[in-house]
């Protein structure tokens, strides 16, 4: 475009100067400027907020993990010595242990439980749809109530689950004391909180495979669990995979329930809630930036090896 | 023996909403059986209930003489194509075609063999790998044939597998139909709401109106003999024409049971004067022409008269009539039917020709 311009100017010029022509050249080249800059106008305000809200805090992040800073100290350029501490810490190690065991269990337990859940609740009768919005329930109940009423629940000595083992004569679990069992516990609450939603989001996704199929698959003499292995699981594989990698990503990223149930202690401390601990307890910023740095490098390799290897397993329609 | 048998079957989804009442219906083995009849007639619902896929409310289901009272439909014997084809979209062509193979347990060289057979006759055998979303209507279609046929069952039911092709590929797939069920020899039950399908590829019709067999019987029967209006009307395009007799003073005296009298549109005479052939005995119009189509090989023409509108359809393309026509219908080509919309046999010869104008 600009080459054309450029070219009937140079004519124009060669057979006298035109004024017309050549303000009409003008003309021309800023309308096409504003067509150019014009779709970016549009979309700065949301890029602004983009970048000022995420990359900005990204970018700033990354800077302070080459810091020594206690947020009142001058900042204080250190390399990578913050990463070298942290890879050779054996704490760092238990943690990512603990949070990879509280991921795995969360997504794993929920993402099947809330499947036999809808498959359950698939059928649209009454009682199930009073079903659907009880499982529901927890989910829109804030994940801090639920902590404490579960750590109420959870008390080894005053806690109903164990006054319930007690009555039925079986050995009491010290939930959120015992160090091998404290995680699971911890476990047990997002599921808990979970399953409902991804219950539901199952529910729709099965509802929304055409029921002409199970028709077809009945005149193929196709047994239950064939018909729900080779039509609904892969009918609902962009759920499933939306549902897992969300969970993932979650999983990786839980703070509040170990915030308020243990506080990290009884090796339940994961990535964030120590990023947290060194953060805003003991107040070393480049250590615990350096810490937020490696769980976005983890979520982000997760995720990329997720969408690489899965996503051509995923049938969209 | 009957193929398939049906025996008093009634259909009701709920209480009030009797779908079916007391249909009996015999198949006969090797025949191409078309269920016609407008929407809501119940003809997919007999069809679903032959499959299995719906529960007869009362009466009895025999497949070559077996009851079919509580047999899944997988174990019918039957291949049914849906409307839509129904192919499973997450698996591949042959995924398709061999998931019946497969759960039926037959051993992997005869699936290939048959799967190699089966997309040779159809030839789909270049689409094998891919998904159905990538294919065309047509080749889809095909698809779903060979779903069904792969399985080799002993009936096949189809539910309107034409009606999402268009015009052009309807009339390809409708001859290969025909040529595959002369082929196969085996019994087709084919539902359809389109009588111009029924006609070209049954070989034996079954009209349904409002759950009930208005009428069953070889094509040309079905076309030539109209037991009732509702038949006379449904099956030939454009329908029968119907006047109301008690209008022709040239039939007072003849038979009082005789409330209706109707034609089909090929067979009216048009020609500009009174009397095409005075020699022939029959009923004569005088009308008014309304509109005319030209199809090419045929002419049809809206007529206004004084007992109504007609259509007719001559295949004369030498003169395209117009203003005010005489039709002459000659007496044995005229149907009369009685106050019930039944037809009435007796030969009927008029007194004495008389012009009604």
């Amino acid at each position: 475009m600009i080459k054309k311009y450029a070219v009937s100017n140079h004519s124009q010029v060669g057979a006298h100067f035109d004024d017309k022509a050549s303000i009409s050249f003008n003309m021309d080249l800023l309308k096409h400027i504003g067509k150019v800059v014009f779709p970016y106008g549009l979309i700065a305000p949301s890029m602004m907020i983009f970048l000022i809200f995420m990359i900005y805090p990204i970018l700033y992040m990354i800077y302070l993990s080459f810091q020594k800073w206690n947020m009142l100290s001058d900042k204080v350029f250190i390399g990578v010595q913050n990463y070298d501490k942290l890879f050779v810490d054996p704490d760092f190690y238990q943690v990512m242990i603990t949070t990879v065991k509280f991921m795995v269990g969360t997504v794993s337990v929920s993402v099947v439980l809330a499947l036999l859940l809808a498959l359950y609740l698939n059928q649209n009768t009454a009682i199930n749809r009073f079903l659907q919005g009880v499982i529901f329930a927890p989910y829109i109940v804030s994940l801090v109530s639920i902590a404490f009423i579960f750590m109420w629940m959870m008390d080894s000595d005053l806690g109903l689950l164990n006054y319930i083992l007690n009555l039925l004569h079986l050995p009491t679990v010290r939930w959120l004391e015992d160090p091998k069992v404290a995680i699971y516990a911890l476990v047990l609450v997002n599921i808990w909180k979970g399953v409902g939603y991804y219950t539901i989001i199952f529910i729709s996704a099965f509802q929304s495979i055409p029921p002409y199929l199970y028709e077809a698959a009945k005149l193929d003499k196709s047994n239950r669990y064939r018909t729900f292995f080779k039509i609904t699981l892969p009918m609902i594989s962009p759920t499933l995979f939306f549902i897992t990698l969300t969970g993932i990503i979650g999983g990786l990223k839980v703070f509040e329930t170990i915030n308020i149930m243990t506080m990290g202690s009884n090796n339940t401390n994961t990535l964030v809630y120590s990023l947290y601990q060194y953060g805003f307890s003991f107040h070393k910023i480049g250590y615990a930036s350096a810490i937020g740095v490696v769980l976005m490098v983890i979520i982000g390799t997760v995720t990329f090896f997720y969408f690489n290897t899965l996503s051509k397993r995923v049938h969209y329609r | 023996m009957y193929k398939i048998e049906l025996v008093g079957i009634d259909k009701a989804y709920e209480k009030d909403l009797q779908v079916i009442d007391n249909l009996n219906l015999k198949i006969e083995e090797g025949s191409f059986t078309i269920l016609v009849g407008p929407s809501g007639c119940g003809k997919s619902t007999t069809l679903r209930m032959i499959a299995g896929l719906e529960q007869e409310s009362d009466g009895e289901i025999f497949i070559s003489g077996k009851s079919m009272h509580n047999i899944e439909p997988g174990d019918r014997d039957i291949a049914m194509v849906f409307q839509n084809y129904a192919l499973y979209p997450t698996m591949t062509v042959r995924d398709n075609i061999e998931f019946g193979l497969k759960n039926n347990k037959i051993p992997k060289v005869e699936r290939n063999q048959r799967i190699q057979e089966i997309c040779d006759i159809l030839g789909i055998s270049e689409y094998l790998a891919r998904k159905p979303q990538s294919l065309s209507g047509g080749q889809r279609q095909r698809v779903a044939l060979a779903r069904a046929m792969v399985k080799k069952p002993s009936v096949f039911l189809m539910d309107e597998p034409l009606s999402n092709l268009d015009a052009k590929l309807r009339n390809q797939i409708r001859t290969e139909l025909i040529e595959l069920h002369r082929k196969l020899k085996t019994t087709f039950v084919y539902v359809t709401h389109d009588q111009v399908e029924a006609l070209s590829m049954g070989t034996h019709i079954v009209l349904l109106n409002k759950g009930k067999i208005m009428q069953q019987g070889p094509p040309l029967e079905i076309y030539n003999d109209p037991q009732n209006i509702f038949t006379a009307q449904f099956i030939g395009s454009p329908p029968m024409n119907i006047l109301h007799a008690k209008d022709f003073s040239y039939l007072d005296g003849f038979d009082e049971r005789v409330e209706y009298v109707g034609f089909r549109p090929e067979h009216g005479q048009i020609s500009k004067i009174r009397s095409v052939n005075p020699s022939q005995e029959g009923l004569e119009l005088a009308g008014q022409i309304n509109t005319y189509e030209i199809l090419g090989s045929e002419i049809l023409y809206k007529i206004e008269t004084k007992y109504g509108s007609i259509n007719l359809k001559t295949f004369d393309m030498r003169e395209v009539y117009e203003g005010r026509v005489s039709i002459l219908i000659s007496n044995d080509k005229l149907c009369y039917f009685d106050r019930d919309e039944n037809r009435i046999y007796e030969k009927a010869v008029p007194r004495d020709q008389k012009i009604c104008s």
